[in-house]
């Protein structure tokens, strides 16, 4: 299984889970931990400690962060560091969750797969329109 | 070269240096002066990554930075930034006693006494800072370059902690 988590600075995190929500649906797959003001980095990282366990082969992790270089994204690279079975994704926008969120539940995917996938369609999800 | 911007942050660098402090100090340069940093692979992977390509980035012991700064031939701006007090009493004491010394993120951790949200201090933070001042040098609390900026001092003896 793939668990999916969401990471910012504020509330774009629980923003973003409920923009899929109406484009989707709920699904089961994706859990938000929000950076908030006043919070240390220690606190932030219990946070993750407490959602990222025992990863392995059937125990993957995407973790989709807000920001390349910020706090979120600084603190949980730890956990990807070296780790195969958990990948880090940076500048998380609605289509891309939504899609990582369809994809992880693909029969037989796997992060490597899953990941691979979304890279290829980020270009596709951020641009100026031609209207 | 020249130090345009002299900053504490426990986090390095992270969104408000990246978003703010380069282009306030006009930075070609970053130069993290960690000891901790400079011996770990993982943050230093972390720090390049963080660093925008157009910047040079230098993760350098603190006595290496040091030397490094005083002997460089290239030109231009850098922003330095340490981890604590401790690190920035050690570029006071080789000479570098001409900047107001920002205070950028100094967080929450268990045996710390909160000042302000950003600032929070353990005992020997307080007796650093103290020789800071001692050795005529001032610190200012101001996490981006356009918040008001408060003197760490005066902070902490509205605290009780001065």
């Amino acid at each position: 299984m793939i668990h999916i988590i969401i990471t910012s600075h504020g509330g774009l995190a629980e923003g973003l889970v409920q923009s899929s929500n109406m484009l989707i649906g709920e699904q089961g797959n994706v859990e938000c931990i929000t950076f908030a003001p006043d919070m240390g980095v220690e606190e932030l990282d219990e946070l993750y400690a407490a959602k990222i366990t025992g990863a392995s082969d059937e125990n993957q992790y995407l973790i989709l962060c807000d920001i390349k270089g910020g706090t979120p994204f600084n603190v949980v690279s730890r956990y990807s560091f070296k780790n195969d079975n958990i990948a880090v994704i940076y500048g998380v926008n609605l289509p891309i969750l939504v899609a990582a969120l369809l994809e992880a539940q693909d029969e037989g995917v796997t992060l490597a797969g899953l990941t691979e996938s979304l890279q290829q369609q980020f270009n596709e999800t951020i641009g100026v329109s031609e209207i | 070269m020249e130090i345009s911007v002299f900053r504490i942050d426990d986090r390095l660098i992270h969104g408000q240096v990246i978003t703010a402090w380069i282009a306030y100090a006009d930075a070609k340069t970053i130069i993290v002066a960690d000891d901790k940093a400079a011996g770990d692979e993982f943050t230093q992977s972390l720090l390049k990554m963080a660093t925008p390509d157009s910047i040079q980035l230098k993760i350098l012991k603190v006595e290496e930075a040091i030397s490094w700064i005083q002997t460089t031939e290239e030109a231009g701006k850098a922003l330095l930034l340490v981890r604590s007090p401790k690190e920035a009493l050690s570029f006071i004491d080789a000479g570098y006693k001409d900047h107001v010394i920002n205070v950028g993120n100094m967080n929450m951790k268990k045996g710390k006494t909160k000042v302000l949200g950003n600032l929070w201090v353990f005992p020997e933070d307080v007796e650093m800072i103290k020789s800071i001042y001692n050795k005529g040098v001032k610190m200012e609390v101001r996490a981006v370059p356009n918040e008001k900026s408060q003197d760490v001092m005066e902070l902490l003896k509205k605290n009780k902690l001065g």
